[in-house]
């Protein structure tokens, strides 16, 4: 969605329609980004809400609305990680990811066994992995969402493969 | 057989049959038109004006000079973590503010208080890298200074600052990464840099010893490199596959350039067990100061800090916490700081743990590997 076309007064009903629209297009491919991260639906969906009331809370001061969510949704689920790895050293235990063995959402021990190896990366090396391979951006957009150098992205990419590709070898 | 980067596209597209079709409704708070008012934005500033001159005037009355409080360590330390150099408060064992991405994995002391060595990639995983200075303020805010920068040909793993803060040591190892093919890891190599000069040096381990380079490209990637207080000789852990793990001292003023033509100072663990991963100097020609992973200590395997006077074990000085192989071992002004990784930790996979005047304490935990710390 054109930005120009949406420079509105913050807080006006003419930006919560546009962060409405903006919220109907990419929600749901947020959500599925945050499932990815961070394992269950109502999490991400929580994540994903957060984001777009931060978006309308800033929209005056957002350039790139649609960039801006994604690297809220992604800073979001970095602070929901951190609050589990927290909660785990006191024994709570949180939901199975979607793509668990326990899960009945997942079809494949293939597919199972790859988002298991990328789920066990270093965070920085899974968003890039996801924002490349599942949300299909280029490497620009993805430097841009996370806030880093291409070649950052770049050098990530290819730490994150040689890791998932030495995981797997071991695995098979 | 399909590639990899297809494998993991086919994985993430099962996300597509995740989530809900239609999300929930977005509720958002439609907020009046902000009005500027007048009347309160004045009573503030007459409010300041008058506080600031009640101030002013009270203050120098009741003044009294003030005895002089002995300068004390910064309570902030650098963390390379995931990717991001962190701020971690030694008081609390959390990060202080908002970690910087693009840099690391190796960071140091640097040649002036306050401030740190850091590398920065500039081409992915075969180098060169540039060195940085950060300045870390009183308050634990990081400050990337513009100058003096070096470049270091090759991937930079390590950073050691000698204590005289002229010439910075520096481990170097490449990797190419051919997606779907296995990464070529090349042979380490030791560097010594001046600081003033820019002058290079470096050693290099001959690749038919370097067996462990192929094959087991993640295991040496670090070799622990410190100086002694002699600031001439390098202290690191030679670890090649299929030879016991040694502590060699490197005399950078003698000739030559084969990493393995060089003093041992200690040849296994001893009777403790274990393996010598990481040490360092204790300041004396004599005594040094190891790491050792699974060394048997009250029956268990665990990791540990020994010391090792001419070569031979002497006594443990603390068994380590966290859980995982020790990652680095580090001496700084304010004491040891050790990382120990590992991802099949329940509490995460990096821990950071600092020994300061013989006690130990658990200084930073992250959900990455922990890659180096300088205090």
């Amino acid at each position: 969605m054109n930005r120009q076309a949406l420079i509105l007064e913050r807080g006006s009903p003419e930006s919560a329609g546009a962060v409405t629209a903006l919220y109907r297009e990419h929600a749901p491919g947020l959500i599925r980004l945050g499932m990815l991260m961070v394992g269950d639906q109502a999490t991400a969906e929580d994540v994903v809400h957060d984001a777009f009331l931060e978006l309308h809370r800033r929209w005056s001061s957002i350039r790139d609305p649609v960039t801006y969510t994604r690297s809220a949704v992604l800073n979001r689920c970095r602070s929901v990680l951190r609050r589990r790895a927290v909660a785990r050293r006191f024994g709570v235990g949180h939901p199975p990811p979607a793509w668990s063995a326990e899960s009945a959402v997942m079809v494949g021990e293939e597919r199972r066994t790859l988002l298991e190896a990328i789920a066990r990366l270093p965070r920085r090396q899974r968003e890039v992995l996801y924002l490349r391979f599942y949300a299909d951006l280029p490497e620009a957009e993805i430097a841009r969402t996370l806030g880093v150098s291409r070649g950052t992205v770049s050098s990530t990419t290819s730490r994150a493969l040689a890791a998932l590709g030495k995981t797997l070898g071991e695995q098979s | 057989m399909k590639g990899l980067e297809d494998r993991i596209r086919d994985a993430c597209a099962v996300a597509d049959t995740w989530g809900p079709e239609e999300p929930r409704p977005l509720r958002l708070p439609v907020r009046p038109r902000l009005r500027l008012n007048v009347i309160a934005p004045l009573t503030a500033a007459a409010a300041v004006v008058l506080a600031v001159s009640l101030v002013l005037v009270i203050l120098p009355r009741r003044s009294r000079p003030v005895p002089s409080t002995p300068a004390t360590a910064s309570p902030y330390l650098l963390a390379m973590s995931g990717g991001v150099l962190e701020v971690v408060d030694s008081r609390t064992g959390r990060p202080h503010g908002e970690g910087i991405d693009g840099y690391g994995p190796a960071v140091t002391r640097g040649p002036r208080p306050g401030t740190y060595l850091v590398s920065q990639p500039e081409k992915g995983l075969s180098g060169p890298t540039r060195i940085r200075t950060v300045r870390l303020t009183a308050d634990g805010r990081t400050v990337v200074e513009s100058a003096p920068h070096w470049s270091v040909p090759g991937l930079v793993r390590e950073l050691a600052l000698s204590p005289d803060g002229r010439r910075l040591a520096y481990t170097i190892r490449n990797i190419t990464v051919v997606p779907g093919a296995p990464a070529t890891v090349q042979p380490i190599v030791v560097g010594m840099l001046d600081l003033r000069t820019g002058a290079r040096r470096e050693w290099t381990l001959p690749k038919a010893q370097d067996a462990s380079a192929s094959k087991k490209p993640d295991a040496e990637w670090n070799w622990g490199v410190s100086w002694s207080a002699d600031n001439a000789t390098l202290i690191f852990t030679a670890r090649v596959t299929g030879r016991t793990a040694q502590v060699r001292a490197l005399d950078t003023t003698a000739p030559g350039s084969d990493l393995l033509a060089t003093r041992v100072l200690v040849s296994g663990a001893g009777k403790i067990g274990g393996t010598l991963a990481f040490a360092v100097s204790s300041g004396d020609r004599h005594t040094v100061i190891a790491a050792v992973d699974g060394a048997r200590s009250s029956g268990r395997a665990k990791a540990v800090l020994a010391e090792y006077v001419d070569g031979r074990f002497t006594r443990i000085l603390a068994t380590l916490p966290g859980c995982g192989p020790v990652h680095t071992l580090t001496s700084s002004p304010n004491g040891l700081l050790i990382s120990r990784n590992s991802t099949r930790c329940g509490n995460g996979s990096g821990t950071l743990i600092i020994m300061s005047r013989g006690k130990v304490q658990n200084g930073y935990s992250s959900e990455e590997e922990v890659a180096s710390a300088a205090w």
